[in-house]
């Protein structure tokens, strides 16, 4: 099927059609004919009055792409902010002591240590992690709760 | 060494006619300014371009709508141009942007007229595709261009051009952005095809 032709020249025309192609040459009465008849639908307006032209110079120094720039900025500053905030609220909570593996040491008498810390103080009570060393003298006393074991 | 078929080889090639090739240049470098200018807010150098180019996006649209309806979708053709003049990145190629935006116009005038169009029964594909309105036409003006919508798109729009709008084959490219030989075929085929069809009208009857 002929479709025509947008921008590929196929065969090009053998026969004469200058008066066709520019005005100029031999008059194709059937083409004048045709022309006197179809001019009747020609455009013959004047221009309209156009709205006032609305001048966008801010933006003929970025691509059209760059429009879009502010709005992923705004949205980047709003991520960045919900997480600062999510940090604050939530970020500087302590670990749970109860989650730390171990055995629950209570002073029973004088001062106890656990490493380096003595465990004083009125509550008189800490916890043995793994690794950790459990240092009494003469005077002291500890009792130790040990997971699934009980007291030693 | 140069032979009379030579001569169309060149015009497909864009080398046409000396004077031709120089006023396109001009009239392009001229596009380029009155675009220039219409972005800065200038209404007379965009009254330029609708004094250049109202033919051409008249034409592209009867192309495609009814005839009561081209004027007035001219118009929105230009204003959407208008109001889309900063998103023109090639100022030189103005001419087939518009065209470009006459054609969405067109589809978009269809859109909107479907549901329309579905409610009418008694109206004819034919009239539906090209869209001639009879009433206020010359009857054989109005066969002769049913005879042209016949015809496949490309052949329609270059036609209407060249027998409508009065515009010359160089006009056509210049304004339309195609190639003076894509035209010329244009014109040479779809005239053939219309001779065609006007000679099997006139002995049908």
């Amino acid at each position: 099927m002929d479709t025509g032709n947008n921008q590929t020249e196929n065969a090009p025309p053998t026969k004469s059609d200058d008066y066709l192609w520019d005005g100029s040459g031999e008059p194709d009465p059937e083409i004048q004919r045709l022309e006197a008849l179809l001019g009747k639908f020609r455009h013959d307006r004047p221009a309209p009055v156009f709205p006032e032209i609305v001048c966008d110079r801010r933006w003929t120094f970025f691509p059209w792409r760059m429009r879009l720039f502010p709005a992923l900025a705004a949205t980047t500053a709003a991520v960045v902010a919900i997480a600062g905030l999510t940090f604050l609220m939530y970020g500087r909570k302590p670990a749970p002591t109860a989650a730390v593996a171990g055995w629950d040491v209570s002073r029973v008498a004088g001062t106890p240590r656990i490493g380096r810390k003595a465990i004083s103080g009125r509550d008189g009570t800490s916890r043995l992690g793994i690794g950790q060393m459990l240092e009494t003298d003469r005077q002291s006393r500890a009792s130790l709760l040990a997971d699934e074991i009980g007291q030693i | 060494m140069a032979r009379s078929g030579d001569r169309v080889d060149l015009l497909a090639a864009g080398l046409g006619p000396g004077p031709v090739r120089e006023a396109s240049a001009s009239e392009i470098s001229e596009d380029a300014i009155w675009v220039r200018a219409a972005r800065d807010g200038d209404r007379a150098a965009f009254g330029q371009l609708y004094e250049r180019y109202a033919r051409m996006v008249h034409g592209v649209l009867l192309a495609r709508v009814t005839v009561d309806e081209v004027d007035d979708l001219v118009q929105d053709v230009f204003i959407r141009a208008l109001r889309r003049l900063s998103t023109l990145r090639e100022t030189a190629s103005f001419g087939a942007w518009l065209a470009a935006i006459a054609r969405n116009v067109a589809n978009d005038y269809h859109r909107r007229s479907v549901p329309e169009e579905q409610l009418t029964d008694d109206a004819s594909d034919n009239e539906i595709k090209c869209g001639i309105s009879k009433g206020d036409h010359d009857g054989s003006a109005v066969a002769i261009l049913e005879a042209v919508m016949s015809l496949p798109d490309a052949y329609q729009e270059t036609l209407i051009l060249r027998l409508v709008e009065g515009m010359t084959g160089p006009e056509i490219a210049a304004r339309t952005g195609m190639t003076h030989g894509s035209v010329r075929v244009n014109l040479h085929r779809g005239m053939e095809q219309l001779r065609a069809k006007l000679s099997s009208h006139s002995g049908s009857k």
